[in-house]
């Protein structure tokens, strides 16, 4: 074999092994069961909102009505679209509020982490319907939500930080059964899912910017502040400092575009995590926005290690939960 | 590859194998290749003019980006952050007694949320209004201004049901004989309009879109 032939086939080696290391490694799924309940108490709190305005948004006669629906769906999806929701087969009140209150307890579950698996398909699908039904009152929150409740189906994000966990652990001292390792290749998997998903986000969050003039020149940070149907801090007291307002404004579409390289990187991740949470925070407190803020930080935990996240729950000596055994 | 990765890629070889067989990584792998290449390509086929690979992907997963709402556009306060939209409403009930609110309503709409989701109804509905093409002058550009003009067609049709449906929804919930809607623009200052000491608020800044008005005997 000549020279080129075998550096070919070396790199070819090298890449199968970083790719398997990449997905199939056995990770603690500390991060994932982090993610499974700040995602299930966002989960229940966007539908406990819901419930003040159930029938507007879900019933038959709704802001959208099931006509108006399908005619939507449509023209989204074509004539052989594939949208669906479970509220097409309700038309009263009482089984709206039935279906609502399963859909609540799910919720609740997944937050809790008591059959979290079921407990993950469920709160998908649930998702997924509520989505679908509510199209025309939808916003980011809706797609980081279901975005992040489609990935804990995959992993065990029940196996930490959950009644799940607890009752495992008591099982298995009663039982007096060697613990398991609670590592898994499915939690690695589904954290690796999250944290592609998201670097697709800000990367197209910051690619169709490019497209609009205003951020370009650096008025897009005017431009939202001055909304008055969005704000909710006045920032008007800025107008005096466009070349500040120029500078956040890039900094937003430079942070975005670039979030998908740095975020790699061990020395700039501190870094744009920190800005991921100084920015969500502005948009959260200034733009009326927290649910949608917070959503995304939920996302940015995928980039936090299993081993912080321990670490941090037992110097907090919050973690009556969690079995500390099989921890690496 | 650096002395770094190289070791890195090393240390990997050393480690013990994964309990996955070769047969099921490549399994998975296709797997996650194929979501991750969907994940990408909704986005890609959504920002203008939109890519011709992107659209053709996901027409053939269409079944698995629609029934699990696998990935977005994400273009949050793109391409330009622009004006808000609100509807005035007047609701008219039999016996002569008039009503006035609008949508959203930080007054009513409590928490936030419930306020952004009603916010969200306006600015889909905004998102359909668009005035109709002039018909062009040099007869030459006839062919583009009728595509324009069909276009136009559509959104006014998907508007004026979307509105209507609003509309039905107001009466049902007041038992009014019928509703005015008056679709709203508010436009944005520049910071010099606002130090010159012009207020958000101004009403001139409300540009009246469409005044859309449903009746009660028009409820199917």
């Amino acid at each position: 074999m000549n020279a080129v032939g075998k550096a070919t086939k070396n790199w070819t080696v090298d890449v199968i092994s970083e790719w398997d290391q990449f997905w199939f490694t056995a990770v603690d799924p500390a991060t994932l069961a982090t993610i499974r309940l700040c995602t299930g108490l966002m989960l229940l709190y966007t539908h406990v909102v819901w419930s003040l305005d159930l029938s507007s948004f879900f019933g038959p006669q709704g802001w959208i009505n099931t006509d108006l629906l399908q005619q939507t769906w449509g023209s989204q999806g074509g004539s052989n679209h594939y949208f669906w929701s479970h509220f097409l087969a309700i038309d009263s009140v009482f089984l709206l509020w039935i279906a609502h209150g399963f859909a609540l307890l799910i919720f609740i579950l997944l937050t809790i982490g008591l059959f979290s698996r079921v407990a993950a398909v469920l709160a998908f699908l649930l998702t997924v319907s509520y989505m679908h039904r509510a199209s025309g009152a939808l916003f980011g929150l809706d797609q980081i939500n279901v975005m992040l409740t489609l990935y804990l189906m995959i992993g065990p994000c029940g196996a930490r930080f959950s009644v799940d966990a607890w009752w495992r652990a008591t099982r298995q001292e009663r039982d007096q059964a060697s613990f398991k390792p609670l590592e898994s290749i499915s939690a690695n998997i589904a954290i690796r899912l999250i944290q592609i998903h998201m670097c697709v986000i800000y990367f197209f969050a910051g690619a169709r910017k490019m497209l609009g003039a205003s951020w370009w020149d650096g008025s897009a940070m005017w431009l939202s502040i001055a909304n008055s149907e969005y704000q909710t801090v006045d920032l008007t007291w800025m107008a005096g400092s466009p070349m500040v307002l120029a500078l956040l404004t890039h900094v937003i579409v430079l942070f975005e575009l670039s979030y998908c390289v740095l975020i790699w990187n061990r020395l700039t991740r501190p870094i744009v995590l920190l800005t991921a949470i100084l920015m969500h925070l502005g948009i959260a407190t200034c733009l009326g926005m927290a649910t949608f803020g917070l959503a995304m930080l939920i996302g940015n935990i995928a980039f936090i290690a299993p081993h912080l996240i321990l670490a941090i729950v037992r110097q907090s000596s919050a973690g009556a939960l969690q079995p500390t055994r099989g921890v690496r | 590859m650096g002395k770094r990765n190289r070791n890195k890629v090393e240390k990997n070889k050393k480690q013990s194998p994964s309990p996955l067989g070769r047969g099921i990584r490549i399994g998975i792998s296709l797997l996650l290749l194929a979501h991750l290449a969907v994940v990408i390509a909704t986005p890609a086929a959504l920002v203008m003019p939109g890519s011709r690979l992107a659209r053709w992907l996901l027409q053939g997963a269409a079944p698995y980006v629609q029934a699990g709402n696998v990935s977005h556009g994400y273009a949050f306060f793109a391409p330009d952050p622009g004006p808000g939209h609100i509807i005035e409403y007047e609701l008219r009930f039999a016996d002569g007694r008039k009503e006035q609110g609008k949508i959203p309503d930080t007054r009513k709409h409590w928490p936030r949320l419930r306020y952004h989701r009603h916010f969200m109804l306006t600015e889909q509905l905004a998102a359909l209004w668009m005035d109709e093409p002039p018909p062009p002058e040099n007869p030459r550009f006839d062919s583009a201004w009728q595509q324009d003009h069909r276009r136009w067609a559509r959104q006014r049709r998907d508007f004026t049901a979307r509105a209507n449906s609003y509309g039905r929804h107001l009466l049902q919930i007041s038992g009014a004989m019928a509703v005015e809607m008056n679709l709203l623009r508010h436009h944005l200052l520049t910071p010099e309009e606002f130090l010159s000491g012009r207020s958000l608020q101004d009403r001139d800044l409300y540009e009246t879109g469409e005044i859309v008005t449903v009746y009660a005997e028009e409820q199917r």
